[in-house]
């Protein structure tokens, strides 16, 4: 599993837990099934496309601060 | 193998973002709280609405206030915990008619959680009514936030004939102990953990292939004999120690 793809992962859930947070904290209305699956698809794409890319830089910046031994 | 880090500096930073979310928290019920009116009165919340005149159409009052009142989620009412609501239904059994049991529906995903039903109606001249003492129930240790509710008058046979919906703010003890936002904000705090040590996956698919790499020892000479002694000697092959 590279970093990129961990860090999507981790985006993914954080996205989707970004989402259901806010509805507990009273900023966002989950009432409808339809409008509630919108909120988790986009919170989940968000997410997902975040943390692939700050996965990808801090695989980058490990790799260059411990180089592997070849 | 894994090699183990010092995750100090991890730890701090989630920690420092937990602490940030639970300080947010009575921020955001302030603000809830701010845009919200005051309509959690006890004096008029034991009457119903069909006592006072005839009524024209259906309506539903929470604590006395109509609830087409908090039709949004920026207005809707606030339920502090274990507080119990007067919840009055009151309808015109001329434009109305057949009513036979009211119903209140908290919705979540599109599905009922909790749904209280009366099926008592007072009343059949120009205004009937139905009452219930509304609380939230077990559901207020699992869940906060707002919610939308409706209000609906049913016919015997299950019909609707009437409903309104409206919303809710659900409030738990210090803004945060319910189940699933405490839940969320560990399950954020773990998630937000793996993804800042994300980069030390890269080097797991670059360390190994130069220790597996090495061709085996023996099979580029088949006539030599010595092929069949190599395996059985329980030496290490060449070059298979880094």
């Amino acid at each position: 599993m590279s970093a990129a793809s961990h860090g999507a992962a981790a985006g993914v859930v954080l996205g989707l837990v970004a989402v259901l947070l806010a509805q507990q904290l009273a900023y966002l209305d989950l009432t409808s099934l339809t409008a509630a699956i919108e909120y988790l698809v986009i919170g989940a794409v968000i997410g997902g496309l975040l943390g692939t890319v700050i996965g990808w830089a801090l695989g980058k910046r490990y790799l260059r601060l411990h180089p592997p031994n070849v | 193998m894994r090699r183990r880090y010092p995750p100090r500096r991890l730890v701090v930073f989630a920690a420092a973002v937990a602490l940030a979310l639970m300080l947010g928290m009575p921020t955001a019920t302030g603000a809830a709280s701010a845009t919200t009116p005051q309509r959690s009165g006890p004096s008029d919340s034991s009457r119903p609405a069909s006592t006072q005149s005839e009524v024209s159409a259906s309506e539903v009052t929470w604590n006395g206030v109509d609830t087409s009142a908090a039709s949004s989620v920026s207005s809707a009412f606030t339920v502090t915990f274990n507080q119990a609501v007067n919840v009055a239904f009151a309808w015109n059994p001329n434009s109305t008619p057949g009513v036979t049991e009211a119903r209140l529906a908290m919705l979540y995903f599109g599905f009922a959680v909790s749904t209280r039903d009366v099926s008592p109606i007072q009343g059949s001249g120009p205004s009937s009514s139905a009452a219930m003492n509304w609380t939230v129930g077990a559901i207020q240790y699992v869940v906060e936030g707002v919610f939308g509710l409706t209000a609906s008058l049913l016919a015997s046979n299950g019909t609707t004939l009437w409903s309104e919906n409206f919303f809710v703010r659900l409030a738990a003890p210090f803004s945060i102990l319910a189940a699933l936002p405490l839940i969320l904000i560990l399950l954020g705090v773990y998630e937000l953990y793996a993804l800042l040590r994300s980069g030390r996956q890269s080097v797991l698919g670059r360390s190994k292939p130069p220790v597996d790499a090495s061709p085996p020892p023996s099979g580029s000479a088949p006539g030599t004999g010595s092929s069949s002694t190599a395996p059985e000697s329980g030496t290490s092959p060449p070059g298979g120690n880094s």
